[in-house]
């Protein structure tokens, strides 16, 4: 009987405990992915784009931060509508990134992909069923797959002397509510 | 019935205990065997992509939130040397291959957490456009806590390990179907280190 009895206990510790781990799993990417979405978009709002400088050992935003890497980022809400993302690469590697929630980079464009000088995004919610394209006609529509999430482009500083030339190529990144 | 709720809060305790310690386990140690592996470094084929499994999304987090897709950069992290031994931030290490078959690539040195060492030449990584090549071709960096003629990477002065990263911009397709097998950089400890 009391063998019994602490056969079962067992068996619901045991149960108990693989329902725990799957759930902390989970949550582990959600967790550290909102917490990050949270402070930058306290220390610098929705929408807005950041222009940080080459990271180096002091830089603790994200780990293992690439110290080749210019990195423009923006945390873009689609909650009140559509966001409009505009970048220009500059020359040598660029890519433009997007990030979800849940930390999955479900869109990605790098210069030798893009058909033009500059890449415009919008960003909207995948029950939007208004059509841009007549206004925005070389704008790529994208459905994140969060409401709240990243914008990150990447561009290499191939050697001190062309740093200038990238840092004057990502200012022109532009992230904000889409307005018409 | 307060035997009974005590009890019922003593299974859940050790529940969450067993359960933080599996996560714990899967999350630092199970990676090593879960990645695919090619002599000390390790990659994900799914990190970063919307196909990464609950693991996958969980290491991704912990060592290298925002990663990207792999058809865009491949990640090859090295926390072991040529013969398995912990890298040490206290030992030197020569990094020796030949060029690699990507568009663009880089070998960064991380601290135990996961961020950039600090040193006095403020060197953090090199790449194809800064790795000057020997007579035969290949390149050679010395992962070390002192300087070191040459292309030095150091390490630190700190009593910890850390980590190497190999970065592949937009792969070859051969290189991306050759994953395990496609020559990397060796990682060699140079001389003794108690």
């Amino acid at each position: 009987m009391r063998a019994a009895r602490w056969i079962k206990n067992g068996c619901i510790v045991l149960v108990l405990a693989a329902a725990l781990h799957v759930l902390v799993v989970w949550l582990i990417p959600r967790v550290i992915t909102g917490a990050f979405l949270r402070r930058a978009a306290a220390q610098d709002g929705y929408n807005q784009v950041v222009l940080p400088p080459l990271p180096t050992d002091t830089s603790r935003a994200v780990v293992k931060p690439s110290p080749d890497l210019l990195y423009a980022l923006c945390i873009y809400d689609i909650r009140t509508g559509p966001v409009r993302i505009s970048a220009k690469p500059s020359e040598g590697y660029w890519s433009i990134a997007l990030y979800g929630s849940n930390s999955d980079n479900f869109f990605k464009l790098n210069d030798r992909e893009l058909h033009g000088d500059h890449v415009e995004l919008i960003l909207s919610d995948a029950g939007d069923s208004s059509d841009f394209k007549a206004r925005h006609p070389d704008a790529i529509q994208v459905h994140p797959t969060s409401t709240v999430g990243l914008m990150l482009t990447r561009s290499l500083v191939l050697d001190p002397d062309n740093i200038k030339a990238v840092i004057d190529a990502r200012s022109s990144t532009r992230c904000e509510p889409l307005k018409d | 019935m307060i035997r009974r709720i005590a009890r019922a809060l003593g299974m859940f305790a050790l529940a969450l205990t067993l359960a933080l310690l599996s996560v714990w386990l899967m999350i630092f140690h199970a990676p090593r065997s879960l990645a695919i592996a090619n002599g000390p470094w390790r990659m994900s084929t799914v990190a970063g992509s919307m196909d990464a499994d609950l693991y996958t999304r969980a290491v991704v987090a912990v060592t290298g939130l925002f990663a990207l897709n792999p058809t865009e950069t491949i990640y090859f992290s090295a926390e072991e040397s040529d013969t398995h031994q912990r890298l040490r931030a206290r030992c030197s290490y020569a990094v020796e291959g030949r060029p690699l078959d990507a568009r663009w690539w880089s070998v960064t040195a991380y601290a135990d957490d996961n961020f950039l060492i600090p040193n006095p030449a403020r060197r953090f990584s090199y790449n194809m456009g800064n790795l000057k090549s020997e007579p035969d071709g290949s390149f050679r960096i010395l992962a070390s806590p002192t300087e070191q003629q040459g292309h030095w990477l150091p390490t630190g002065a700190g009593g910890g390990g850390f980590s190497l990263l190999l970065r592949l911009y937009n792969p070859s397709p051969d290189l991306l179907a050759h994953l395990a097998t496609v020559k990397l950089p060796s990682i060699t400890q140079i001389g003794n280190c108690s």
